[in-house]
Formats: C-alpha cells, sequence, structure tokens
C-alpha cells in the first residue's frame, strides 16, 4: 500500500502552499530526505523530501496549484508499478480516521491540523498519533487562533488589500520581535528645503514626504543594517534599498514600493514614488510595486496626530514614523526589529532623515 | 490622449472649481472664494493626497492621460491653467 506524502506546513501563518515545481517524475526512485517538489508562501520557498525509500507513484496536483498544508501532495511505494489510491479510496481512508481524544484534539488545534490529515494507528486518533505525526514532519506549532467561535454574523472574503494588511501584521507579531522609539526635531529646515525643491522643480505638490523617503534610503546605503533582516535564523543583507511608502487610496491603506531607490537622484525619486502614488489611487499597480520593500515609510501627517506606531513591512527591520501636528513640532518615530537594531541604530538613522542633505549629498 | 470633444472654457473651470471645494470639504476648507488665477497649492486648502485626487478627477472627467512630468504648476497650479489645458488637449 502506497504512503502519502503530505503537504508541510511552511511557516506558521500560512495554512496553504503553492505548488511552484516537480523535482522528480512520477516513477522515480527516491530515497528517504530526497527533495522530490518545491512550494512556496508569499514569504518563503520550501523543498518538500520524501519521508521514505520508495518510488514517488504520483503528484496529486498541477505545478501552480495552491495546496492546504496537510493535504496528500503525492504518493509514495514500494514498487514502481503500485497502484495510486483512487479519490474514492483516499475519502474512505479520510473517513476511517478516528475521533481525536481530547489530548490530540488539543494538539491538533496547536498545530492548525485537521484529525482527516493524520492516520490513527487505533481505532481512535491519540496524542501520540498526532506527536509521531508532527515530529516526522518537523511541523511548528500554528499561531494562535481564536478558541471559541465569535458571535453569529455572516462570513466575507477578505479584499486583497486586507489580505495584504493581514499578512502584514501576522508577521509583525508572530516572527518580528518591535520596538519603537521617536525623537523630536525641528521641521522647518526640512520645510525650507523642501519648498525650495518645489519651486526649483516646478512641481504641483509639496514634495517633503518624498524627500524624507529619498533621504531614508539614502541612509540605508550608508548603513546597510538598516535594509537588512533574519531569514531562517540568519542575518539576511538586502542587495537593493527597495523602499515601501504607505498610501491611503479610498479605504484602503496600501504600500507602494521604489526598487533600487539607491540607484535615484532625489528628483526622480520623487517623481517615481508619485507616480506609483497615483497608480495605487487608480488601482492600477503592477503587483511589483506593492511588494518586495526592503525599508518603510509611513505619514500620518495629513491628519495632526502626536504619535503613530506603524507595524513592520515583512521582512523589514524598520518603518519610518512621521507625523507633523503643527507647522511649529514634529515627532520622527520608527518601529524597528529588535533582532536586527538596537536603539542607537535607529536614533542614529532618525537623525540622518531629520537632517536636510548638505550641497553634495543630493 | 486626447478627449474626443470640444471643452468649454468656462465650463471646465466651473468643474474645477466645484471639485475642489468638494475635496476642500472634505478637509474642513471652504473653497467658494479660491480665484480662477489664484496657486491652488499656496492657497493652503488641498494637501497633496487631495491634489492628486483632483489631478485623477481631472483625468477622468475630461478624458485624459496626464503624463508624470506634465504635473507642474504651469499646468495644474490655478484653476485657469487647469481648464487651458483641457481645452488645448481637446484642441
Amino acid at each position: 500500500m502506497p504512503d502519502p506524502l503530505y503537504t508541510p506546513r511552511v511557516n506558521n501563518n500560512d495554512d496553504s502552499v503553492r505548488l511552484t515545481g516537480f523535482l522528480v517524475q512520477p516513477g522515480a526512485s527516491v530515497k528517504q530526505g530526497d527533495p522530490v517538489a518545491d512550494v512556496e508562501t508569499d514569504k518563503a520557498s520550501f523543498s518538500v523530501e520524501a519521508d521514505r525509500d520508495g518510488y514517488l507513484l504520483a503528484f496529486c496536483f498541477q505545478v501552480g496549484e495552491t495546496i492546504a498544508v496537510g493535504s496528500v501532495l503525492a504518493w509514495i511505494g514500494s514498487s514502481a508499478d503500485e497502484a495510486v489510491p483512487s479519490a474514492t479510496s483516499v475519502t474512505t481512508a479520510d473517513t476511517r480516521t478516528g475521533t481525536p481524544t481530547l489530548k490530540a484534539a488539543m494538539l491538533l488545534s496547536q498545530y492548525g491540523l485537521a484529525a482527516r490529515h493524520v492516520p490513527p494507528s487505533g481505532e481512535r486518533l491519540s496524542a501520540g498519533d498526532v506527536e509521531r505525526f508532527i515530529e516526522k514532519r518537523g511541523l511548528a506549532p500554528a499561531a494562535a487562533l481564536p478558541h471559541s467561535a465569535p458571535e453569529p454574523g455572516q462570513k466575507r472574503e477578505l479584499s486583497p488589500p486586507a489580505r495584504g494588511m493581514l499578512r502584514t501584521v501576522s508577521w509583525h507579531k508572530s516572527d518580528a520581535v518591535p520596538g519603537y522609539l521617536e525623537i523630536s526635531w525641528d521641521p522647518k529646515p526640512w520645510a525650507d528645503y523642501s519648498a525650495a525643491f518645489q519651486k526649483d522643480n516646478r512641481l504641483l505638490m509639496n514634495p517633503l514626504l518624498s524627500l524624507l523617503a529619498w533621504r531614508l534610503a539614502r541612509a540605508a546605503v550608508d548603513y546597510p543594517i538598516l535594509h537588512s533582516t533574519v531569514f531562517a535564523d540568519q542575518a539576511w543583507q538586502y542587495d537593493h534599498v527597495n523602499l515601501g511608502f504607505t498610501v491611503q487610496a479610498g479605504a484602503n491603506l496600501m504600500v507602494v514600493v521604489v526598487r533600487e531607490a539607491e540607484k535615484l537622484d532625489q528628483a526622480v525619486f520623487v517623481s517615481k514614488l508619485a507616480g506609483l502614488q497615483r497608480a495605487a489611487m487608480k488601482n492600477t499597480l503592477k503587483p511589483e510595486e506593492s511588494s518586495g520593500a526592503t525599508i518603510g515609510f509611513s505619514s500620518m501627517a495629513r491628519w495632526p496626530v502626536t504619535r503613530h506606531v506603524p507595524v513592520l513591512l515583512p521582512n523589514t527591520a524598520i518603518m519610518i514614523a512621521h507625523t507633523a501636528p503643527s507647522a511649529e513640532s514634529a515627532c520622527m518615530g520608527a518601529t524597528y526589529d529588535h533582532r536586527v537594531l538596537n536603539g542607537e541604530d535607529v536614533v542614529n538613522a532618525l537623525r540622518i532623515i531629520t537632517t536636510p542633505p548638505a550641497g553634495d549629498e543630493a | 490622449m486626447r478627449p474626443d470633444k470640444v471643452i468649454p472654457l468656462n465650463d471646465a473651470r466651473n468643474k474645477i472649481h466645484r471639485k475642489i471645494e468638494e475635496l476642500a470639504k472634505r478637509r474642513g476648507h471652504n473653497a467658494a472664494e479660491l480665484g480662477i488665477a489664484e496657486s491652488i497649492p499656496e492657497s493652503g486648502l488641498l494637501d497633496s493626497p487631495s491634489l492628486l485626487e483632483l489631478i485623477i478627477w481631472f483625468e477622468n472627467e475630461f478624458g485624459l492621460e496626464i503624463d508624470q512630468d506634465q504635473l507642474t504648476l504651469e499646468n495644474f497650479g490655478t484653476i485657469d491653467a487647469m481648464a487651458a489645458y483641457a481645452e488645448n488637449a481637446a484642441a
């Protein structure tokens, strides 16, 4: 009887993965630990390995399909000509799954699994069955979920921007170790610099925020740690400064991304960012224009709040938080990932950003 | 992109003025007295996101697609300049 090879959980927040490629052909001999297929989420890619020696008989999905974690990805048998269980027999096998014991049910919930994912060794699914299943696949506990159902109501699909926001806040909560600090600063030198820049370039819109964001991108060139992160327990230094900038587009808070911002001079950066903001408001952003940020900038100057503490964009170390309650006072803060940056790094970055560039820095 | 109809200058001015009044009202400002030759950015009635919204409305209203490098004070700094831009694009 062939054994199912289950779809693994790649990270805590994703209950599904996308199948991106097959690494062996059906019928091929495989050894335990051989990579057989590549899967990915928005955050990571991963090679699924054979969990036993044998022959890969068949894949259950096509490349490009999205697969629920825990579902049968492929079948591995003892000989190349073993029959693959049909969908009917798989269903039958699923229905044979025993009712979980209380302890098993708690473990299933903790790891984001359903009873049908785990083969029972006896009439009921035991905690031991679940523990063996988890250990064999090296699964990690799922993010905490509400323990009880909400009050009666209607379910509705999240919009794409809302899904993006959920991914962002989930990464902030489950992966990063966020800290926040701020400094007060005199906004007048920057206001004067921006006004002169606007006049010289005959710009319709005040370029202050874009210029502050450009300054952040330049700071990241001088202090590369600002655009780095931790990935798979390793420090990860990005090759380019992809600057994420928050935009309120109607009811949606979106992030537009100026890629390779370190290569752009002020005028080009300001023009590029203005174009992306227009595209966000017209809902015509391309995927690469709203993803892949390696550093972030956010302003709530439009609303005269005194402080805001933004969430970090996924896989970034710092998100600048600009506020300007009045023309005379301003606050520049930053949410940062304490795994990557310490308070001194952030204060130094804020000091750079709050100082307009001298002649040859522009 | 050119619009497919002639745009009377006064109609364009009135439409633009009404839109600015609507956007300014959302920010708690009254734009009724804004003159057609008065600088919109310097009036303080609209912030940058509101100006962007005005430009996107302008493109839709007059059937235009404006390049980023055309978004200058000369072309869009006043109601008069905006109306003239729409008229010239139609000419």
